[in-house]
């Protein structure tokens, strides 16, 4: 009973992490990342979500 | 996608990506002889080769140079030994980035030396991914050295990867292509992992020797953090 516990807890962590992965608002950190080519783009293969752009200078 | 970065610019060498999918696509034998012949010297700016007048290699080795060392002359024997040469080759092109919805995105050669060749950051994410579908494209992007042995010289040549991510072996890297015309700048393709997440990161009109991949390091490390940060928020 306790290792079926531990093992709902367990999944249910590992979702949780997922979905907050996936739901991350990148843009809050963008102050964070210092980018110096003046044309970028970091793309989420996986998602599909743009996550920094720089569109050139 | 859910910006769009539609900006056009010259993107150089990048264009040898499309000069990959193009040949792997048009099924020619990989292993027949191409022969280096004067149409395939770069009169646009200039560049050198090792690829002496009449050497003889197969498509798959000239891919190769291609795609590792952004070999010019290669790229440019590959195209002219098309069913209808190079014409009919940076057509094909064309048409190819129109079936993968690349709208902002003309190839005017299968080199990269023409400043003509122009894309966008968002199209070039899909050239990214495109590529990414061709195993053959994978390994050859992603080896770090490769020797070339031409036979009818009896000569082996050895080529680096233009990436120097490469050199340090600490990248889980799938694709990648680098480039470089002063009209482009310093450019740089490719699809990696970060914590096991595929992502794709363009640098475009860079400066310096290793500013490009200087960004790719603090973009990984960035991503890296804030996944640590957003995952301790959330515990």
């Amino acid at each position: 009973m306790y290792q079926r516990f531990i093992v709902l807890i367990s999944l249910l962590l590992s979702v949780l992490s997922l979905n907050a992965q996936e739901s991350l608002d990148y843009s809050k950190y963008y102050k964070q990342l210092t980018i110096k080519s003046p044309k970028a783009i970091i793309y989420d293969a996986e998602t599909g979500d743009v996550i920094y752009e720089k569109k050139g200078e | 996608m859910k910006k769009k970065a539609n900006e056009k610019s010259s993107i150089a060498s990048l264009t040898k990506l499309m000069t990959a999918m193009v040949i792997i696509d048009s099924n020619l034998d990989l292993n027949e002889t191409v022969t280096i012949t004067k149409d395939d010297f770069d009169r646009i700016k200039g560049t050198t080769s090792r690829l002496w007048l009449g050497s003889e290699l197969t498509r798959k080795q000239l891919l190769t140079i291609a795609l590792i060392a952004s070999d010019n002359r290669a790229a440019s024997a590959i195209a002219n030994s098309y069913p209808g040469g190079k014409l009919a080759f940076v057509k094909a092109m064309n048409v190819k980035a129109k079936q993968l919805d690349m709208f902002d995105t003309v190839f005017t050669d299968p080199t990269g030396l023409d400043k003509n060749n122009i894309s966008t950051a968002f199209d070039l994410v899909k050239m990214a991914q495109a590529s990414n579908q061709y195993p053959l494209i994978r390994e050859l992007t992603t080896s770090s050295y490769y020797e070339a042995f031409i036979k009818n010289k009896n000569k082996t040549l050895n080529y680096n990867n233009t990436n120097l991510l490469f050199r340090q072996g600490l990248w889980d890297i799938d694709v990648s292509k680098t480039g470089y015309i002063q009209e482009a700048g310093k450019c740089l393709l490719m699809q990696t992992k970060v914590l096991d997440r595929p992502i794709i990161m363009v640098f475009l009109k860079s400066y310096g020797k290793y500013t490009r991949t200087a960004d790719a390091k603090r973009a990984k490390q960035w991503l890296e953090n804030i996944h640590i940060q957003a995952n301790l928020a959330m515990h």
